[in-house]
């Protein structure tokens, strides 16, 4: 069995337990559900909220540089510090976080595997005390926008051919049946794909215990797809944070060079006038 | 189990005296409703309930 590309990426349950007083690494809960942190967290952890704290609260954007340095000063993080996120829904928002950590160049930022799912399945401590934190210093780097894709990018990519574009929604999403998950508010007008998507969904990148599949299958997962890494590769979904999973999947633990999350995804694509939109399920990898 | 047509995995787990449940469908590891409770019959009949309402007013579209 193949290893992951960059292992370092992730940290198990097990090594979180045993960094649990180390001054040098800072563990960040960052759920969908916000609430759930206040249920029990990892001792030591504290929180992001990621519809306040992880995006541009006014204008929709990610963080800026400096409201980046911001929530790292404020979260006690050094640039020297190993930040380690985990969170809900096998990771969703703590890859959104990661994604933007990588983007403003923090060095050493890694996922808990499994999340928050594994850690309470293990019946591992939890703690419901917010740690005092101490703001420090923290200075960016300028942002990687190699990490990132825009519209432009991704209309280019669908006309030309010129990246593969996987969508990480569910089937009914990608089809069209429906507009948004279950429950999430309709916020696009039309349902469907971009013409040329791969239909992934995140989810099948995980294992029931929630921790991401073996690199073997990870590889033979978008493979059968056709995405091998050969060709720039664009991910997305509905907003961009089911889209970071699969981003991290690709870049991370499968080594593709040129993988960059479209975090404008269905949203922006699926309300734009005149943008053409697929329904229905996809034509084969090789179509 | 099925509410409105639609799959639905509930699954629930205690913190301490409580019961927490959660229920998901087409996206499976992510929460559709979550609810939490003093027993599990109670945290399971409160996510229920709320998957129902919201899977009641998701709407399908022709494609």
């Amino acid at each position: 069995m193949s290893e992951y590309a960059h292992p370092e990426a992730l940290v198990s349950t097990e090594w979180i337990a045993g960094h649990a007083a180390d001054p040098n690494v800072r563990v960040v809960e960052v759920d969908v559900d916000t609430k759930a942190y206040n249920e029990g967290h990892v001792p030591g952890a504290i929180a992001w909220a990621w519809n306040t704290q992880l995006c541009d609260t006014v204008r929709r954007d990610i963080l800026s540089k400096q409201q980046f340095e911001q929530l790292m000063s404020q979260s006690g993080i050094t640039p020297n510090m190993t930040l380690v996120i985990y969170g809900d829904n096998n990771n969703w928002f703590a890859a959104w976080a990661l994604w933007q950590a990588k983007i403003y160049g923090h060095g050493d930022v890694r996922l808990m595997n499994g999340g928050r799912k594994k850690w309470l399945a293990e019946g591992r401590e939890l703690s419901t005390d917010v740690p005092a934190v101490k703001p420090v210093p923290y200075t960016a780097k300028d942002p990687d926008l190699s990490l990132r894709a825009f519209l432009p990018g991704a209309a280019e990519a669908s006309s030309s051919r010129s990246s593969q574009m996987v969508d990480v929604r569910s089937p009914q999403e990608f089809t069209g049946e429906i507009l948004a998950p279950p429950g999430l508010p309709e916020t696009c007008q039309r349902g469907g794909h971009i013409p040329g998507a791969r239909s992934i969904p995140w989810g099948k990148a995980c294992n029931e215990d929630g921790t991401f599949k073996s690199a073997d299958d990870l590889r033979q997962l978008y493979a059968a797809e056709g995405i091998d890494g050969s060709k720039p590769v664009i991910t997305y979904c509905r907003i961009g944070e089911r889209s970071s999973h699969t981003w991290f999947v690709l870049k991370y633990l499968l080594g593709m060079k040129n993988v960059t999350n479209y975090d404008g995804s269905w949203t922006e694509w699926g309300n734009l006038v005149g943008a053409n939109v697929e329904r229905g399920a996809s034509a084969s990898a090789n179509g | 189990m099925e509410f409105a047509g639609w799959p639905v995995n509930i699954s629930s787990y205690r913190l301490g005296t409580v019961w927490h449940a959660k229920a998901d469908n087409v996206s499976p590891g992510a929460s559709l409703a979550r609810a939490s409770g003093s027993t599990r019959d109670e945290a399971e009949a409160s996510v229920v309930k709320r998957a129902e309402e919201l899977l009641g007013r998701t709407k399908r579209h022709s494609i």
